[in-house]
């Protein structure tokens, strides 16, 4: 039987077959408010006087109008973000490939990149802000010119280093990489760190292990070194770095007192502009797994957690609803009370549709003693029943 | 209509009074977004008042109105869809028809009109505002074509590349 035919089609169905008689604006409800009737007139009685003094006086404006151009390109030239890092040679830089032996690339700003041989890096970012790179195998020395405009970043897979000047040294080989650094900061993120970043100086270094693949538990990092393996030099092949084995002498000691774990904030910052990209272009895995790092990296009352809650469950209460109350129990404590209500009713849903009545009526009974008048009051009683 | 074009404050008002409400749904329905919609219901009515004696008939006042609201919609559309190409603008529609659905509909038609979100989504802005004014805003035919100001034959064949795009989609569960 066709979709046509069907004798039970859908509410979207009726309207596509029969617009004049179902349209689907009669599922809607376009919230329009009173209050918005007297405000939007407002605006349009604003709107229709700017324009009828445009219309008397269009020369003045429009030499006004000229003239503020003027400013602003002036302004916009003086302030507007740097122009993309070029290579010394004036070529933009796209992909920075050693296959045939080392390759040394120099930037107009004095910063330079090393591949070892066998090494591949590709750039993903580069504008006047930051100059993004994902070292995708083998081995690279990063000379960054200190007090630039750019903030570097390297991606290499299990761990990415962020920099704004410094020199240090990334080997990226199946399963580890290795950070080492002979100046300056750099800051040192994965997964498996504790706290997700770590805070490497001058003359440290570390290993990053991918998780154990037959657990899926993360292995832990390596001590952080306070001798890095010479990072200023580039090993003719890629090699294999040890592991340190040996505990870390006293020097040791006062580098790792210094690689505390350090607030992520750009961090969640960059993987909310992730998961917004990513939506944008419509792809929600990529942006639930992005706001699930966010819940991974924030602490508990941050408030941040509560967005990437919402957004996630706006994503995944139908599809999989029992991930949706994961992310928002996990994530009550730091929810901005605007989205307090909303996020305990998407609770008492998700928890429901995750099978888990029980818990979907002990959280509806909260709402409604919390919430009496609450919007999604008649969404919430449904579920009061296990 | 002549204390209007005489420009009686009193008959401005009436005019957007009555009116505003349509224009209100169409315009969010199109642009899927509450801010664009009220810029478009406030230009809307400004560039009305502004042409009120170009009007013949007061007969005429609502198409000619929507038609003012869908162009304006469609400047706006494209505007915002260019700024989002080059990462000016962020963020999503908050006025997506699910959204629009989430309060008075069954989870399975919020479902559904997700799925024909993200056609719409992704489809030309003719014939994605054709189609939004024929199958949501249940405008006839030549209704969508003078609001679209287009042909009768191209708002045809808008409406039906859209709709065949849709059905598609529902008929595939989603996947894309």
């Amino acid at each position: 039987m066709s979709r046509r035919e069907h004798p039970h089609a859908s509410a979207v169905e009726r309207a596509l077959q029969d617009p004049d008689a179902a349209p689907l604006g009669r599922l809607l409800d376009d919230g329009f408010k009173e209050e918005q009737v007297t405000r939007l007139w407002r605006g349009v009685e604003q709107r229709a006087l700017r324009a009828s003094f445009a219309r008397r006086h269009g020369a003045v404006l429009l030499a006004a109008a000229a003239l503020l151009l003027v400013l602003s390109a002036g302004a916009l030239r003086y302030f507007r973000p740097g122009a993309p890092l070029m290579l010394s040679s004036g070529a933009p830089p796209s992909v920075l490939d050693a296959a045939r032996g080392r390759v040394e690339s120099r930037f107009a700003d004095g910063s330079r990149i090393e591949l070892g041989a066998g090494s591949r890096m590709e750039v993903l970012r580069n504008d006047g802000q930051s100059f993004v790179s994902v070292l995708q195998r083998g081995q690279g020395v990063f000379e960054v010119e200190p007090g630039g405009p750019r903030r570097w970043v390297v991606h290499a897979g299990i761990a990415n280093v962020e920099v704004i000047g410094t020199r240090f040294r990334v080997v990226r080989e199946p399963g580890r990489v290795e950070v080492g650094v002979t100046h300056g900061v750099v800051m040192v993120r994965a997964e498996s760190l504790p706290g997700g970043t770590v805070r490497l100086g001058a003359g440290q270094s570390i290993v990053v292990r991918a998780p154990n693949a037959a657990d899926g538990s993360a292995a832990p990092p390596a001590p952080i070194r306070g001798s890095p393996a010479s990072p200023a030099e580039i090993a003719p092949a890629p090699s294999v770095t040890p592991a340190p084995t040996a505990p870390p002498s006293p020097p040791h000691a006062s580098a790792r007192t210094r690689a505390q774990p350090q607030p992520t904030g750009d961090a969640i910052d960059e993987l909310f502009r992730v998961a917004d990209q990513a939506r944008t272009r419509g792809d929600n895995a990529a942006a639930v797994a992005a706001y699930e790092a966010v819940l991974a990296r924030a602490p508990a009352r941050d408030p941040r957690r509560g967005l990437a809650a919402m957004s996630l469950t706006r994503l995944t209460l139908r599809g999989d609803p029992a991930r949706a109350a994961t992310a928002l129990d996990g994530s009550m404590q730091g929810m901005p009370s605007a989205l307090a209500e909303d996020a305990l009713a998407r609770q008492v849903e998700a928890e429901g549709r995750a099978g888990r009545k029980d818990e979907a009526a002990r959280l509806a009974r909260i709402y409604l003693s919390r919430f009496p008048d609450g919007r999604r009051e008649a969404d919430v009683r449904r579920w009061l029943t296990p | 209509m002549q204390r209007l074009v005489g420009g009686d404050q009193w008959a401005k008002e009436a005019l957007y009074r009555r009116h505003v409400r349509s224009v209100w749904s169409t315009a969010l329905r199109l642009l899927g977004s509450r801010a664009d919609a009220e810029d478009v219901v406030q230009d809307t009515f400004a560039e009305a008042l502004r042409d009120a004696h170009r009007l013949k008939k007061l007969e005429a006042l609502r198409p000619w109105l929507l038609r003012i609201a869908v162009h304006q919609a469609h400047r706006r559309f494209r505007r915002t869809r260019l700024l989002r190409r080059f990462g000016l603008v962020e963020g999503s529609d908050d006025a997506t028809l699910s959204a629009l659905a989430e309060s008075v509909a069954s989870p399975e038609t919020v479902a559904e009109l997700e799925r024909v979100d993200r056609v719409l989504k992704a489809l030309p802005a003719g014939e994605r505002f054709a189609w939004i004014l024929r199958h949501v805003d249940g405008l006839s035919l030549e209704e969508v074509a003078y609001s679209c100001d287009c042909s009768l034959a191209t708002a045809k064949r808008r409406i039906a590349r859209a709709a065949r795009s849709v059905e598609a989609h529902l008929q595939s569960g989603g996947l894309p």
